[in-house]
């Protein structure tokens, strides 16, 4: 099957590229001599704004991947990608003559402020969403299951990192939280110490869209690759890294850097309220970067699996260890290797 | 009935009051006034402040110098622990003359033992409390401990520090063993040596204060085997006005049991829960049988916890 990939330069981009052999991959990329290479994957350069369209007689399946997930841009500049990118990519769907599939890599924060289990199945628009990326990629959903089109969705989970090596390709938000948690700079979380944090591997979320493109086609089939119940609590997790930071930080090792609080919504409105009175840049920025992502821990709720489940899963202490050593081992993407005692 | 306590109070606050238009700060004049600040009170002599404060505390204490068994002076700033000799020699024996000593001498407490207590930051009274009260326990002969706190910035200095308008003020406290108005019920300080670098690790200590300030309320609270909910009133310190109403959540504190400041002090380094526990005193809003929380936090970094029991007046 000749599938055409697109989001192939993200983060779990070249996964899907690799689980999809034997297929056919044709990665849509912006720049070609700046994207990775990988055996059986064929570079064609492109945009959502600028499809190829001389390979629509050839597209047997789409995996539709990209996406700007910049939590923290404006809901009009997300929507671009995000929506229209998605619009664009149907049209060209529309006009590829041997289509049997579409995958739509959406995001398990399409559920807004939902709370309990999460069926894999279309959502009404949530009340709240707790960032505009979220709401783009509801709306994204709701575009593709009214395009006619046989679309199928996968919801991500938050991708950490590799499992094999702990490494990310994109530090995203969740990797800028734990810069600041590293650093002891987060001083409280909202959430509840009950939610859990869905955290699953490059690998696994690649696993997932493969074992989709491998089952038989179901349109209008929405799968979650989600850890379940298999996720950690937030306060496990809190206390995994502050366990873990102690074996790479003199402060967290000493207990001087305490593990954050972990508060109500109310609570933490009132601290960043006080941080924006200060004009203190760096906890501005720290604030920025934990309302964009963490409010989503104060709506404790477990995604339903199905195939999900037939897709091995690594024990969260170990994705969450391994990818905190490698941000920590290169100051967060931004220096080359070097060694960190385990 | 025999407790221990604090039988005496008394503050002092220079007599000049600048609005933050005319300080030295970092931070806009707005930006401080939405932080609860409306000047700074500034002196040059801590000395006459201290002085001040130790006798309006032993009047409000009732007793003379001379039933004074030690005396504790508390100071943040190094030099304030220091009195300039009345014939300097130029020589290294001008480091000798301390000003704790020069208080005894001053105030007349004849009797007394002498310590200065230093490198607590803003919390230095905190300890110099907990020190009297851990001698009146050791030593069963003692019965009066003098406390006093007293800081004055240098003349031109900034007086903004990490968002808190300095003032400068004293304050004393008597620890007794009889006749006290307010009962300890229990102290609680976590030290972390590992901001001792202030300029580097300001931030650091910024995120550090509110896990670490509810940690200590409530390893106070777990010691004196009491739940937030039986802290009656939390008497505040001066520092900004924002972080109060945070703390208290943290520590599922009832957020009207917050003293609501009648004056404003700013923040006077080692005065301002005394200076706010004599207002509430004053204001007659402390009765009998209620549980005061004090807290503060110096840099070293320190953070202090203190409980006491309103008994009242049992003065004869």
């Amino acid at each position: 099957m000749t599938i055409l990939l697109t989001g192939f330069s993200g983060n779990v981009g070249p996964e899907i590229a690799r689980q999809l052999a034997p297929h056919r991959v044709l990665a849509l990329v912006r720049d070609v001599r700046r994207a990775p290479r990988l055996d059986g994957v064929t570079l064609i350069e492109g945009s959502l704004e600028s499809l190829p369209m001389a390979v629509r007689g050839e597209v047997e399946a789409i995996v539709h991947g990209a996406a700007t997930v910049a939590f923290k841009l404006p809901l009009d500049e997300l929507r671009r990608t995000n929506v229209d990118g998605t619009a664009a990519l149907i049209e060209f769907a529309r006009g590829c003559t041997r289509l049997k599939r579409f995958i739509h890599v959406s995001t398990v924060c399409v559920c807004g402020d939902r709370t309990g289990e999460i069926p894999e199945a279309a959502m009404t628009e949530p009340r709240h969403f707790v960032n505009p990326y979220e709401q783009s990629k509801w709306e994204a959903e709701s575009l593709v299951l009214g395009s006619a089109l046989p679309v199928e969705i996968v919801r991500l989970a938050i991708v950490a990192g590799s499992e094999r090596d702990g490494s990310v390709r994109r530090p995203g938000a969740l990797h800028h939280a734990l810069h600041w948690l590293f650093r002891g700079l987060i001083p409280m979380i909202p959430g509840c110490a009950e939610s859990r944090v869905d955290l699953i591997s490059t690998e696994f979320a690649a696993g997932v869209i493969s074992a989709l493109v491998r089952a038989a086609a179901e349109p209008g089939r929405i799968v979650h690759a989600s850890a379940g119940v298999a996720g950690p609590r937030l306060a496990e997790l809190l206390d995994f890294f502050a366990d873990f930071f102690a074996r790479h930080h003199r402060g967290w090792a000493s207990g001087a850097v305490s593990r954050p609080d972990i508060v109500d919504r109310e609570t933490f409105a009132l601290f960043e309220k006080s941080v924006k009175q200060s004009g203190d840049l760096l906890f501005q920025r720290v604030c920025d970067d934990a309302r964009s992502f963490l409010p989503m821990l104060l709506y404790p709720r477990t995604m339903m699996t199905s195939l999900a489940r037939a897709v091995p899963l690594a024990d969260w202490r170990a994705l969450a260890g391994s990818v905190a050593a490698r941000l920590i081992e290169t100051d967060w993407n931004r220096k080359s290797k070097c060694h960190v005692p385990a | 009935m025999t407790h221990i306590g604090l039988r005496g109070i008394g503050t002092a606050l220079p007599e000049q009051f600048t609005p933050l238009a005319e300080l030295s700060l970092i931070s806009s004049p707005d930006r401080l006034a939405g932080f609860g600040f409306d000047g700074a009170w500034i002196s040059s002599d801590a000395s006459a402040l201290a002085v001040g404060a130790a006798q309006r505390a032993l009047a409000d204490a009732r007793i003379v110098p001379r039933d004074v068994d030690v005396l504790l002076t508390a100071s943040a700033l190094p030099q304030a622990h220091q009195r300039a000799s009345v014939e300097p020699t130029g020589g290294v024996l001008d480091a000798f003359c301390y000003s704790a000593s020069w208080l005894q001498e001053e105030l007349g407490l004849d009797r007394a033992a002498v310590c200065g207590i230093a490198q607590q930051g803003c919390a230095g009274m905190f300890s110099a409390l907990r020190t009297a009260r851990a001698l009146l326990v050791s030593e069963p002969e003692l019965q009066h401990v003098l406390c006093v706190g007293a800081d004055v910035l240098p003349a031109g200095a900034c007086r903004e520090i990490l968002y808190n308008v300095i003032s400068d003020a004293a304050c004393a406290v008597v620890v007794s063993r009889e006749k006290v108005r307010e009962r300890w019920l229990g102290f609680h300080q976590i030290s972390k040596g590992y901001y001792w670098d202030v300029p580097a690790k300001q931030s650091e200590i910024i995120a550090a204060y509110f896990p670490t300030g509810r940690s200590v309320i409530a390893g106070l609270l777990h010691r004196a085997g009491l739940r937030a909910e039986d802290v009656d009133l939390v008497i505040p310190t001066g520092v900004n006005a924002t972080s109060w109403p945070i703390l208290l959540r943290l520590c599922g504190i009832p957020e009207e049991r917050l003293y609501q400041a009648r004056r404003r002090f700013g923040h006077t380094i080692a005065a301002d829960s005394f200076l706010l526990l004599e207002e509430a005193r004053a204001s007659g809003c402390l009765t009998p049988g209620m549980r005061v929380l004090l807290f503060a936090y110096g840099f070293g970094s320190s953070w202090c916890a203190l409980l006491l029991e309103i008994i009242g007046e049992e003065m004869p």
